[in-house]
């Protein structure tokens, strides 16, 4: 999948800027740039193509209402990232308010290296989707930052508000589940 | 450093998002673990897979036009312009010419209806073979949602044909009973503008 390749920090802060000032081109552009990217992280969170709609809509006009709040202590997408995130957790909160967004992680047993390297062997691809569905709401969300927005633990802890020990935590545990998840659905658990 | 903190810095490694004193850290324990090699080229297997997932259908230029609308619109509450005033006064005038023109469609479509079930008045040539369907623009209000708009589009068996333009504007085609999808779209609180077209 070819995604517009945004030049992160020059390009965006430039558009910005802009935005700030009313630019609504700068802001056209701005959303060309980043809209794919953000659907599919709402959707992956909300699963509703509608409600994501929504999130994002509100998202970007967050963006045109309160540009002049970037700071520039962090990257634009960060910022951007971080305003999805929040509103996608209300409005998870309000349709699902009996569940609990925590860390709590079910024990698995222990990695075999036999598996492992089984693993290894075979294409995993079909079945990736399926694991990542499987994952914890906050786990998904660190995979998906930093396996599919290549970002760094320090700036995906600014996006979900968290320590950075608790995103190297949380990617350890998602990592572990789908170990777990792809060695049972490929058939190389003992 | 310890195993458990390699293992935790191991994902970033494999994105390529660490910072060099960390990098240095994980490439030099990499060296000499063998555990945490195969953890490795599992991580880079799995971060391939990730990246490959298909991306789902976005609104794309739909999206940009609702936002565009909610822009132009709060714009317009906020900084009331004497030309928007203007423009208000002739959006009635193109209203009250919709309306007309509306129960003009209405009446004619109805007399076309009545006619056509009375025997003796078919035409010379024949039963009208082919019966064109007018083509209606639509714009919805700023608030109106896209479950809203889908919603309404489907009980009235109203079809897409082109649009949103830019400025949020919809041609579409009614399925069946134009008069009561005209009757229902008059009335609709999200329907800001409605016209037939020539």
């Amino acid at each position: 999948m070819v995604l517009p390749q945004p030049k992160p920090i020059d390009q965006a802060q430039i558009l910005l800027k802009a935005i700030c000032k009313g630019d609504e081109t700068a802001f056209a552009e701005f959303y060309r740039l980043y809209e794919k990217r953000l659907y599919h992280f709402i959707l992956l969170k909300l699963n509703d193509p509608l409600e994501a709609s929504d999130i994002m809509h509100e998202t970007f006009l967050e963006i045109w209402n309160h540009a002049d709040r970037f700071e520039g202590k962090s990257k634009v997408t960060t910022w951007m990232f971080s305003i999805a995130f929040h509103k996608t957790m209300d409005r998870l909160r309000r349709k699902k308010p009996h569940l609990v967004y925590s860390d709590i992680m079910i024990e698995t047993e222990d990695d075999q290296p036999n598996a492992l390297t089984q693993l290894l062997s075979q294409d995993i691809t079909h079945q990736v989707k399926f694991c990542l569905d499987k994952l914890k709401d906050l786990h998904h969300t660190v995979m998906q930052l930093a396996f599919f927005e290549d970002m760094p633990y320090r700036d995906i802890a600014m996006i979900m508000s968290c320590p950075e020990n608790t995103i190297k935590t949380r990617m350890f545990h998602a990592k572990k589940a789908m170990k777990h998840c792809l060695q049972k659905h490929l058939g190389t658990e003992k | 450093m310890t195993s458990d903190k390699l293992q935790q810095l191991l994902p970033f490694y494999v994105t390529n998002s660490l910072d060099t004193e960390e990098a240095n850290l994980v490439r030099t324990a990499l060296l000499s673990d063998t555990d945490l090699q195969q953890e490795y080229y599992f991580l880079k297997k799995l971060h391939l897979a990730v990246k490959e997932q298909e991306l789902p259908i976005s609104p794309g230029e739909f999206g940009l036009a609702r936002l565009q609308k909610e822009i132009a619109k709060s714009r317009q509450d906020t900084r009331p312009h004497p030309s928007a005033i203007k423009l208000n006064k002739q959006g009635l005038f193109w209203k009250i010419g919709t309306i007309a023109a509306c129960m003009g469609l209405v009446f004619q479509t109805y007399n076309y209806q009545y006619l056509a079930k009375t025997d003796g008045l078919t035409a010379a040539s024949g039963p009208v073979a082919h019966q064109e369907i007018p083509i209606l623009q639509l714009t919805f209000t700023p608030e109106a949602r896209e479950k809203h708009i889908r919603d309404l589009l489907l009980t009235l068996n109203i079809s897409i044909i082109e649009g949103p333009s830019a400025l949020g504007i919809y041609r579409v085609q009614v399925g069946s009973d134009l008069e009561k999808a005209m009757a229902v779209l008059e009335i609709d609180a999200r329907i800001e503008t409605l016209h037939i077209e020539d």
